[in-house]
């Protein structure tokens, strides 16, 4: 889960560490009040999206502090969508700017910590060259640091950061409260990644002037107030109802409705209809805890994206039990009216019995056991309905 | 991992009067899988499937000398049923449950390697070894006794492989879900390792998805270290970039992940990747014909 930069922001404000000066506009008519509350001539208008690469997409600018100069840029960012190379075509709604005094700087830092999967431990990272987009510098010195939570960052490593960011030991102890603020923040809120990008020497203090937090979604239940924050305007609408389901769905180009349980069987679906030149339109797994009203959440969610012209069902009955799988899907059925071919390949747990469901009941559902003719009919099918 | 073929598996279930963990033990015990009781706390002294129920780990251990455990608890207790049974000096753990925080399992799996605990998951179907064992929650009915050793990071993708290896007439040694977290107990090495030395794999399949450096790790552990065939599959080619695909470990990112890096990885150190899910069994009754 990501959080917002303002909303980092007042993490790191909490734990004593240094951000510039700021409001977080809402409405055109906050402009006059800005004016005032900044007292400086020029200030940094930041887009906050769900979204790096905002300053090349136009989503940070420069203004002057006057009316004029804020409110044309205002009236260009608010309630418009900004697109980066890491949105979709569409882009991420602006609903707030936050607005912040500039801060001259002597130097420029990229600071990070993050879970790693592959060392299975918590790496830092800090590089002397800041500001810069990391993931296509790979070639830049950056230092990598092995955190281990049970001592956190000790003094060694302190003095290696100063040696890899160039100053002296004279920042020792700022550095150090520093890294094991962040620490902190990083192990109570459960993230997965913290960057500071970057983080600034002024007046020789450390300033963090951008900030991205990632916050492990598992850690839900140990920490509620903080996912409350979540802005779920960044999301794709049809993604959004369906987290409210419990169900992982994600949007994609095609006319293919998937659902499937399992993310590995619901990826392979996806794969196997791309490789036999068909083109899902969503990725949609039910998970392993179906209940009987799954299938009409299900539904209705693929439905939700108009250009779906055939229903394609796969389940691989492991934990979920396929004949409880069909008793859903009729019930779903009965409830609403549909009227494109629905094809369902069902396998494992009590099929059996789920087929006997199938066929006992009123509603036209292509059941075929193989997946790959499965899979062929379903694109043959959604070709004929173009 | 040699633990998991031992023939005096004595196993507890904790969460065994939950829903999923009452359904599943009553399938692996009719399978003949050697569930000797559960632990639920608050019903020690009860009896389920003519099992007895224990407060603790440490009570189900002293009486029934139990040494595996399979975890159904709800992810919000799980860490602390993971280190309950690790300090009662269960050995194997097969933990299915999903959800744990990613920063929890960087605790659990010091801990599981400093006291030598063989911990599968979490976040995983369990292992079945045909005719004899069913740790977990995989479909009962599509195994068959045969040569080939699957290891998968997906539930339902390990089905479809054990159907269709089962359907050409091969069977498996033994199938085992390892999970689909960023952090997992027994890895693909782990597991590989074990594969090589078990006298009834013949013939490995590995199942990985897009996700972290797993597969391309494994690609170079076969290279030096795996005589026997191995074949590959990868799922998720077609996902799209930054979105977590159902399992938490499942993302591509800007550091690792591409499946395209993988199958590049795995084809350079000689292993032999399966384009098209429903090729497996085509393709290891080829390679079983050759060996």
């Amino acid at each position: 889960m990501y959080l917002h930069e303002f909303q980092a922001k007042q993490i790191l404000k909490k734990h004593e560490i240094l951000i510039p000066k700021s409001f977080l506009l809402k409405t055109p008519d906050d402009i006059n009040n800005i004016i005032t509350f900044f007292n400086c001539d020029q200030l940094i208008l930041k887009c906050q999206i769900h979204s790096g690469a905002r300053k090349k997409f136009g989503g940070i600018k420069l203004v002057n502090n006057n009316y004029n100069d804020i409110s044309r840029y205002v009236n260009k960012m608010l309630g418009n969508y900004l697109h980066t190379n890491q949105t979709d075509t569409n882009g991420k709604i602006i609903n707030e700017i936050l607005i912040e005094q500039v801060i001259k700087f002597e130097q420029e830092f990229y600071f990070s910590l993050l879970l790693d999967r592959d060392s299975e431990s918590i790496i830092l990272l800090a590089s002397k060259n800041g500001g810069i987009n990391i993931e296509n510098n790979i070639t830049i010195n950056i230092s990598k640091f092995k955190i281990d939570p049970l001592f956190g960052i000790c003094d060694y490593q302190i003095i290696c950061i100063l040696n890899t960011l160039k100053l002296n030991n004279n920042y020792f102890i700022k550095l150090k409260l520093l890294c094991s603020n962040l620490l902190n923040i990083f192990l109570k809120n459960n993230l997965n990644l913290l960057e500071i990008n970057p983080l600034v020497l002024h007046n020789t203090n450390f300033v963090c002037l951008d900030a991205k937090f990632d916050i492990d979604d598992n850690s839900y239940y140990k920490n509620t107030k903080l996912f409350e924050l979540y802005d779920y305007r960044q999301d794709d609408t049809i993604e959004t109802q369906a987290k409210k389901y419990n169900l992982n769905y994600i949007s994609l180009s095609g006319n293919i409705g998937c659902i499937v349980n399992g993310a590995g069987l619901a990826m392979a679906t996806m794969d196997l209809i791309k490789i036999n030149n068909g083109n899902p339109a969503n990725f949609l797994d039910i998970g392993g805890a179906a209940s009987e009203n799954t299938f009409l959440n299900a539904i209705n969610i693929i439905l939700l994206n108009k250009n779906i012209n055939i229903i394609f069902i796969n389940i691989f009955g492991g934990i979920i039990r396929c004949d409880l799988i069909a008793k859903s899907l009729i019930t779903s059925l009965k409830q609403l009216n549909i009227n494109i071919p629905i094809v369902i390949r069902l396998v494992g747990n009590m099929c059996d019995e789920a087929l006997n469901i199938i066929k006992s009941s009123s509603f036209n559902i292509t059941v075929i056991l193989d997946f790959l003719s499965a899979v062929k009919t379903v694109i043959n099918l959604s070709k004929r309905n173009i | 991992m040699s633990f998991l073929i031992n023939d005096n598996l004595k196993i507890i279930v904790q969460g065994f009067t939950g829903k999923s963990g009452l359904y599943h033990s009553k399938i692996s015990l009719d399978y003949g899988t050697n569930i000797v009781g559960g632990v639920t706390p608050g019903k020690g002294g009860t009896t389920y499937l003519n099992k007895p129920i224990f407060n603790t780990v440490k009570d189900a251990v002293n009486a029934l000398h139990a040494n595996s455990s399979i975890i159904f608890v709800p992810a919000k207790y799980c860490k602390d049923s993971i280190l309950e049974a690790i300090d009662a000096n269960i050995k194997l753990i097969v933990c299915i449950t999903e959800g744990i925080p990613v920063l929890d399992m960087l605790y659990i799996k010091r801990i599981t390697k400093e006291n030598n605990v063989t911990l599968i998951g979490p976040n995983c179907p369990g292992f079945v070894i045909p005719d004899k064992y069913r740790l977990g929650i995989m479909p009962h009915n599509i195994h068959l006794k045969g040569v080939v050793g699957i290891v998968s990071r997906s539930g339902t993708l390990t089905y479809e492989a054990i159907n269709q290896t089962t359907k050409i007439g091969i069977g498996q040694s033994i199938s085992i879900g390892i999970g689909g977290d960023p952090i997992i107990g027994s890895t693909f090495i782990d597991v590989l390792s074990f594969l090589e030395k078990d006298n009834n794999t013949k013939i490995i399949l590995m199942i990985g998805e897009i996700g972290g450096l797993a597969e391309e790790k494994a690609a170079i552990f076969i290279k030096n270290n795996i005589t026997k065939p191995v074949l590959a599959y990868i799922s998720g080619l077609y996902s799209p970039i930054g979105k977590k695909m159902g399992h938490a470990g499942a993302i591509i990112s800007s550091l690792s992940g591409d499946p395209k890096n993988k199958i590049n990885e795995l084809k350079k150190n000689g292993i032999y990747v399966i384009n098209s899910l429903t090729d497996i069994g085509h393709n290891i009754y080829n390679i079983y014909n050759k060996i």
